[in-house]
């Protein structure tokens, strides 16, 4: 029962419900911040939230695998079935017992079937990868990261052509989140498979690596300013002591530098994603979209769409966030006020559709243009000053996936919540490709395709973010 | 237990299972019937004479209108022609092969021209039922009303779509039906 529904319930009450419950939304869809699992593999690396069930971690099965081959699951009363690629996998709800590749396996812990997926127990990841794989797993427990078949980036630091300069040298390209304040410096990795060494002391500079919640970090403390700069196709990083200041102390702290990802950001606050995407794989939950085919709905190939395109953008080294990550409803004003927070400069809404062929973009059309000297914007036109943005990223990504012989074309259309998003917004509607039916929509290379030309348009749109 | 009483009691025990098993068919036979397509009705001729006119009935694998010759019985009054107009529409879209199908029997209600440039398009939930889901074939139905109403009803320059006589949210999961739709904007969709 809601508040709405109880005469007697006080306005303070009501009023303190609804903050709670705006306060557990951005909760539950402030995923970046929750804990997670991160795999690489020799073909992608990606990372996968974690569930607290009864005291313990489970991981979805589809979402640990999906970037691995192709997946899919079938649920027959208690038993889950698993397709992956050419193996096949057999999970009983609440069961430990498990059958893999047809071979009988002990889960650590319970298997979970929740909202027509599977739940793995964390442990059992590495496990289970494996069985299906056939990949050799390194699993580091307590930072949550998964190697696979040695999947490694190492680093080296050297001060021997400047004393004064450390240059980190890295086994293959990185494009770390960096942070400083005074003194102090910090790299992030997010998708690298970095693997570090024991703390150093380089000419009295302190180099210590870490990894937690499935990333890896590397700090830097100096005791002055530093800035970094990339080199060598960004396999190395070079960090320089900021000149030294000719004003007083006071003033010396470097002016905040603004975030950016891939370069020198202020510590504190955190770096705000000014060039961060937000994806929103339309439908979900009660709200199944279209019927596809028979058993194919649109809400499922959307959220295959938006893990997919998460994991091109994030290759690319462009922050995304996914507004809903498992089956679930969300009222289009929500996604709106989630997206709105993030502070994303892009939001993408993915649909699908069994007409037509290729992928359509579409932009909100506002009528007329209207010249309010206004405080308020009205939450019905928080996108119209974003139009031209908009219109931008439509035409480019119109232009990316004719590269790739797929038709497409920029529409306006009136789709909630394109115009409550206060950034560029877009939908994108994809359809089977030509000549083909709507069961292509489910083919894991089209959603690759697909998803790749949507990146590599974003990608265009904000090279800096590279 | 008397043997009377025994009798009694599975008689009665008979009883209910033959009333399940009755209650337990109509059920199954009320859920076929729901689960079932109507039959495609023809549209009640609205009275007046017959015409040729002009219709723009979509085509989804290209995106665009296809300009079309129907026969209507139309009115002279504006909302009469504009409801013949878009019911000969929805016919071309029920027939077999149609470029753009609706199953079911949509039918327009009424169409009230406000301001004689405003055109208010009443349809049944029908349309909505049997429409399929999408943002382009969702607007493909707009544009083709749009622009069959423009074709046919001099003056027309907006339309605004409402389901059973309410603003229905969206046609089929997807188009924000609370617009009011510039035909001006789907000129660039007619196939030349």
């Amino acid at each position: 029962m809601t508040a709405r529904n109880q005469p007697g319930l006080p306005k303070s009450r009501f009023v303190s419900r609804i903050l709670f419950a705006c306060v557990l939304c951005t909760l539950v869809l402030a995923q970046p911040e929750g804990k997670q699992l991160t795999i690489y593999a020799p073909q992608a690396s990606y990372s996968v939230p974690i569930i607290e069930r009864g005291g313990l971690e489970y991981a979805d099965l589809v979402g640990t695998l999906e970037p691995l081959g192709s997946v899919s699951t079938k649920i027959e009363g208690r038993k889950l079935k698993l397709s992956f690629n050419k193996s096949q996998g057999e999970f009983t709800q609440e069961k430990t017992k498990s059958k893999l590749a047809k071979k009988s396996i002990d889960l650590p812990a319970p298997f979970r079937i929740e909202d027509n997926r599977g739940l793995l127990p964390l442990s059992a990841v590495p496990q289970v990868l494996s069985a299906l794989t056939g990949m050799t797993p390194d699993y580091h427990a307590t930072s949550r990261r998964l190697f696979l078949n040695g999947t490694a980036t190492r680093y080296t630091v050297d001060t021997k052509k400047d004393p004064s300069r450390l240059v980190f040298t890295f086994t293959s390209p990185v494009n770390p989140v960096i942070a400083t304040d005074a003194g102090h410096l910090r790299m992030t990795f997010r998708r690298e498979p970095l693997l570090g060494s024991a703390p150093a002391n380089y000419d009295g500079k302190q180099v210590a690596f870490s990894e937690q919640n499935g990333v890896a970090q590397i700090d830097v403390a100096t005791g002055i300013p530093l800035i970094a700069s990339f080199g060598d196709g960004a396999r190395t990083i070079t960090l320089t002591p900021v000149a030294p200041p000719s004003v007083p102390a006071q003033a010396a702290v470097p002016a905040p530098i603004p975030p950016m990802i891939g370069s020198a950001a202020p510590a504190q606050p955190p770096p705000r994603p000014r060039n961060a995407v937000v994806i929103d794989p339309a439908h979900g939950g009660d709200d199944t979209g279209a019927t596809l085919a028979p058993g194919v709905y649109e809400k499922d190939i959307t959220l295959a769409f938006a893990r997919r395109l998460h994991q091109e953008l994030e290759t690319r080294g462009i922050v995304a966030l996914i507004l809903r990550n498992n089956d679930v409803s969300i009222a289009p004003e929500q996604r709106a006020s989630s997206a709105n927070a993030s502070g994303a400069s892009l939001y993408v809404a993915l649909h699908a559709s069994a007409s037509g062929a290729g992928v359509r973009i579409f932009t909100f059309p506002f009528s007329e243009a209207v010249t309010r000297s206004v405080t308020f914007i009205p939450w019905d036109e928080a996108q119209r000053r974003f139009l031209q943005a908009s219109s931008t990223a439509a035409s480019a990504l119109v232009t990316q996936f004719l590269k790739q012989d797929l038709p497409s074309q920029a529409i306006a259309a009136p789709v909630r919540p394109l115009n409550n998003i206060a950034a560029s917004a877009v939908a994108v509607e994809v359809e089977p490709p030509p000549s083909a039916d709507a069961e292509a929509l489910q083919s894991p290379e089209y959603q690759k395709t697909v998803a790749a030309a949507i990146a590599a348009a974003i990608a265009g749109l904000h090279p800096e973010a590279r | 237990m008397s043997r009377r009483l025994l009798i009694a009691v599975l008689a009665l025990l008979i009883a209910v299972a033959a009333l399940g098993y009755y209650v337990g068919r109509l059920k199954r036979h009320a859920e076929i019937a729901a689960l079932a397509t109507p039959e495609a009705s023809a549209p009640i001729p609205a009275s007046g004479s017959q015409e040729h006119i002009t219709i723009y009935v979509p085509n989804d694998s290209q995106g665009s209108l296809m300009k079309r010759d129907a026969v209507a019985t139309t009115a002279n009054d504006s909302n009469s022609r504009a409801r013949a107009a878009l019911r000969a529409l929805l016919s071309a879209c029920r027939e077999n092969g149609s470029p753009h199908p609706i199953s079911g029997a949509p039918d327009i209600d009424a169409v009230f021209i406000v301001d004689n440039n405003l055109a208010v398009i009443d349809a049944n939930a029908a349309l909505s039922k049997g429409h399929a889901s999408g943002i382009m074939v969702e607007q493909l139905t707009v544009a083709a009303m749009a622009e069959t109403l423009a074709a046919n009803v001099p003056g027309i320059t907006r339309v605004k779509l409402l389901v059973d006589g309410k603003d229905s949210g969206t046609l089929a999961g997807h188009l924000d039906l609370n617009a009011v739709y510039d035909i001006a904007t789907f000129k660039d969709w007619i196939a030349q």
